[in-house]
């Protein structure tokens, strides 16, 4: 990809000699479960994957049988009782599925071939709480590990500060690595503050000292990373919006993807799906929200090779509690926008077999990463998950 | 390696430099003069000092805190637009007087330990206004785990349970019988009291089975018209629940005492505090396995902090650079050393670093460590530093030579030694302005 943006010659040579190597010192207390990599290059298996990953997470517990629903079997209505869609207003998916009808923009990606859908999706040990499944997402791990799998993508191939941008205002686990991870770009507008006099000391300050213990070689790191963070993607975004909205997250990852970034992989984020009491109302709005950020956002990146991976910790319980809402349940639905192979993957979990109320798992997750890992981003799945499934043919 | 218990640091230099790190953890940090003092009353000495959590804090009460219109907001929330408007407004107002406040007493404070322990509290049982909405209760919620926080767990629990703001955030207030919300039930075992334990390492405290009766065992509590948490007998299941091991009729005090007896339960909420006040540690950490021994006997939280600070691991080389300074840490922690008061553009500012208190980012409160430390929080201590540094430079340093600069600024800002590479670069800044924020940016002022 081409490079257009110039930046300041200190800082090139600053991050050049910061990052990687400060960032060794910090890589010593679970480097036993990170799979071994290997140099990529010689036999990168897919090499004319070239594509940009834009990840999405839902944090709270999307119910997938709200956005996805079975309709035509006639046990979803029951069992949903007075939280099942009504199919004359959902959008239609065929094969006795229906969208959402508060996600029309997301039909429209359908029927132009942009959109697929990977029903069942979870894993082994996926067990209703937030923050143990989110870190199974996230790490691409079943066991407690510290590094996000688009963080071991980092440690694999990352090689420049923008290499993998998340919009927010702390970093994601998902892209924490080792030895890398993604500059975190704030929501809304921003510019390095001080002058030069002042950026100068900050090189000079965060310049490589081995005599720095772990987590004071990152924090010297991310100020080396910083300056070349501002320089590069701060003039991009000078008139971007004030409001933090996912649209808005996504407004900016659009524009610095059209400013041709050397970036392969975004990631933003969404709340409030824990939907336990109320969740009709609450729900529809969140998925408008989601439907109509996605289809503005690929509208704005036309003509780019994106893919976007919409996500969640887990589903929802099957039937409804006596709040209105929907308790935290099994395996979820996921989403895929953009550059992918359209259409129904994987085997949606019966109604008639669930698993402690919940829907069970019929794909792995990891499965969807693998044909991210090697459609989207050109690299051996193993390189970054631990004896990964057969990739599912999503991309 | 192992030290002698309660091996009392050597020497003066030895001991202002253990009294600055107990400063700095348990206390946000504080000015060079009352470093001193404590100092001179040896470790040990500041130890009890701090500890001393009995007493009002007139020097923090001073701190107004902020009227509510929270019967405005309710008669307007759901009226027309023009109404809409006026509770937006008032709920808007609330939201900005609500953390300023807190800041200000965390800065203020003659006991802040306790205010610092009132936060942790407040990380632990993480409640926001995002879905509470009603800023009064998250004031009289932050007064609970106030006055309840410094003593024993098991009552603190008990009052969360009940607590107006809790059975908003999580649900109770919509729990009843038939089909109860799991969502307390949930969170209060594998967050607020048991853990989630790892399957592969002794499995998980508690099951799903636990989960599902003890909903049922919490229904019928909800909120009374005057706003407190109120027992409605019709709402509740009165049938036999067996929860963690407890059999009968159970009800909301059953469940909480079934928890906070579990074995779990003082391994999980010690390696909370240990991790936040020394460095990270999970429950089979043998130092949290130790601690936890002595606090299942009384849980009595405010032993508890003493036997933290007094234990040699707190005082380890290690442990010194193990923690990345909180958001609320870096705020409140400049304000105490260069006795600024904060004004109105630290919650603006506390938003951006991404942890204003009052507004966790879900029930686990805020991550730790390495999520403190991104190219965007670079930014912010940037900014940070700068808006503080510009009036207070010229007049703490003024006079200070560029090579007594470094000294100067690790005395005034509580650092125990610039690395040097740290020291050559506040050492080569053209003024004290730019020394002085390259010192607050520095890892060393960072990590601490």
């Amino acid at each position: 990809m081409t490079h257009p943006v110039s930046r300041r010659r200190f800082i090139q040579g600053a991050t050049a000699l910061g990052t990687a190597a400060a960032l060794g010192a910090c890589t010593s207390d679970d480097s036993r479960s990170t799979p071994a990599t290997r140099p990529l290059g010689t036999d990168a298996p897919h090499p004319s994957a070239d594509g940009t990953l834009v990840l999405v997470t839902l944090y709270g517990g999307n119910d997938a049988l709200n956005m996805v629903a079975p309709v035509a079997d006639p046990r979803y209505a029951s069992l949903r009782g007075a939280l099942a869609l009504d199919p004359a207003t959902a959008h239609d998916l065929g094969e006795g599925f229906a969208l959402h009808s508060a996600m029309p923009r997301s039909k429209a990606l359908w029927d132009d071939g942009h959109l697929a859908v990977v029903h069942g999706v979870g894993f082994d040990g996926l067990d209703r709480s937030h923050f143990h499944c989110m870190d199974v997402w996230q790490t691409g791990a079943a066991d407690a590990v510290s590094t996000g799998w688009i963080g071991r993508w980092l440690d694999a191939v990352g090689n420049d500060p923008l290499d993998a941008i998340a919009v927010a205002y702390r970093p994601p686990l998902v892209t924490r690595g080792h030895r890398r991870s993604a500059a975190v770009v704030p929501p809304g507008p921003f510019e390095l503050p001080g002058d030069d006099d002042l950026h100068a000391l900050l090189a000079g300050l965060a310049a490589q000292d081995r005599k720095r213990p772990a987590l004071g070689a990152l924090a010297a790191a991310n100020t080396i990373d910083l300056l070349a963070v501002a320089s590069t993607v701060g003039p991009l975004v000078a008139s971007s919006p004030a409001a933090d909205t996912l649209a808005a997250r996504l407004e900016t990852v659009a524009t610095l993807i059209n400013a041709g970034l050397p970036t392969r992989a975004y990631a933003v984020d969404l709340g409030g799906f824990d939907t336990h009491a109320g969740q009709a109302p609450t729900h529809a709005a969140l998925l408008g929200e989601l439907d109509s950020a996605l289809g503005d956002f690929l509208e704005r990146v036309a003509g780019h090779k994106v893919t976007v991976l919409v996500y969640s910790e887990f589903g929802r319980r099957v039937e409804p509690n006596a709040s209105a809402g929907t308790d935290h349940g099994g395996a979820g639905t996921v989403l895929l926008a953009g550059a992918v192979r359209p259409g129904h993957h994987g085997d949606a979990p019966p109604l008639t077999a669930l698993a402690d109320g919940d829907l069970a798992t019929t794909v792995d997750f990891r499965s969807v990463y693998g044909a991210i890992l090697e459609g989207v981003l050109g690299v051996d799945a193993k390189d970054v998950l631990d004896s990964p499934p057969r990739p599912l043919d999503l991309v | 390696m192992f030290l002698l218990r309660r091996s009392a640091p050597k020497g003066a230099a030895e001991t202002r430099a253990a009294v600055a790190h107990l400063v700095r953890r348990a206390a946000f940090g504080g000015p060079a003069e009352e470093i001193d003092e404590l100092a001179a009353l040896g470790y040990e000495g500041a130890v009890d000092r701090l500890c001393d959590l009995s007493g009002p804090d007139p020097a923090a009460d001073a701190v107004v805190a902020p009227t509510f219109n929270t019967a405005a907001y309710l008669a307007s929330r759901d009226g027309d637009e023009a109404s809409r408007r006026e509770a937006d407004r008032i709920a808007e107002e609330e939201r900005k007087a609500l953390p300023l406040w807190w800041v200000r007493r965390m800065a203020a404070a003659e006991r802040p330990l306790r205010e610092k322990l009132t936060f942790l509290w407040h990380d632990h049982f993480a409640t926001s206004l995002a879905k509470v909405n009603i800023a009064e209760l998250l004031y009289l919620q932050r007064r609970t785990l106030y006055d309840l926080g410094p003593g024993r767990f098991d009552a603190l629990v008990h009052a969360v349970a009940r607590d107006p703001a809790m059975l908003i955030w999580l649900d109770g207030r919509d729990s009843r019988v038939g089909a109860p919300n799991e969502n307390f039930a949930r969170e209060l075992f594998e967050l607020f009291t048991l853990g989630h334990g790892d399957r592969h390492h002794g499995g998980q405290p508690y099951t799903e089975s636990d989960v599902g009766e003890a909903a049922r065992a919490l229904t019928g509590w909800t909120i009374a018209r005057d706003g407190t948490g109120v027992f409605d007998p019709r709402r509740h299941d009165a049938g036999s629940k067996s929860v963690l091991g407890a059999t009968g009729a159970l009800g909301l005090d059953d469940v909480v005492a079934a928890a906070v007896d579990h074995p779990a339960c003082a391994p999980h909420v010690v390696s909370r505090l240990w991790s936040r006040l020394a460095r990270p540690a999970g429950p089979d950490d043998p130092v949290v396995v130790e601690l936890a021994a002595a606090f299942a006997a009384d849980l009595d939280t405010t032993a508890l902090l003493r036997r933290m600070f007094l234990h040699p691991e707190f005082l380890a080389t290690a442990t010194r650079t193990a923690l990345v300074k909180t958001p609320i840490d870096l705020v409140v922690g400049i304000a105490r050393a260069l006795r600024i008061t904060p004004d109105e553009r630290v919650v603006p500012l506390l938003f951006s670093l991404g942890q204003l208190p009052f507004v966790p980012p879900d029930v686990a409160g805020w991550p730790a460590n390495e999520a403190w430390l991104s190219t965007a929080s670079s930014l912010r201590h940037l900014q940070l530093a700068l808006a503080v540094s510009e009036p207070r430079a010229t007049k703490d340093l003024v006079g200070a030579t560029a090579s007594a600069r470094p000294d100067e600024l690790a005395r005034l800002l509580g650092v125990e030694r610039w690395n040097p590479t740290t020291a050559a670069t506040i050492e080569a800044a053209p003024d004290s302005l730019h020394a002085m924020v390259v010192a607050l940016v520095s890892p060393e002022h960072l990590v601490a």
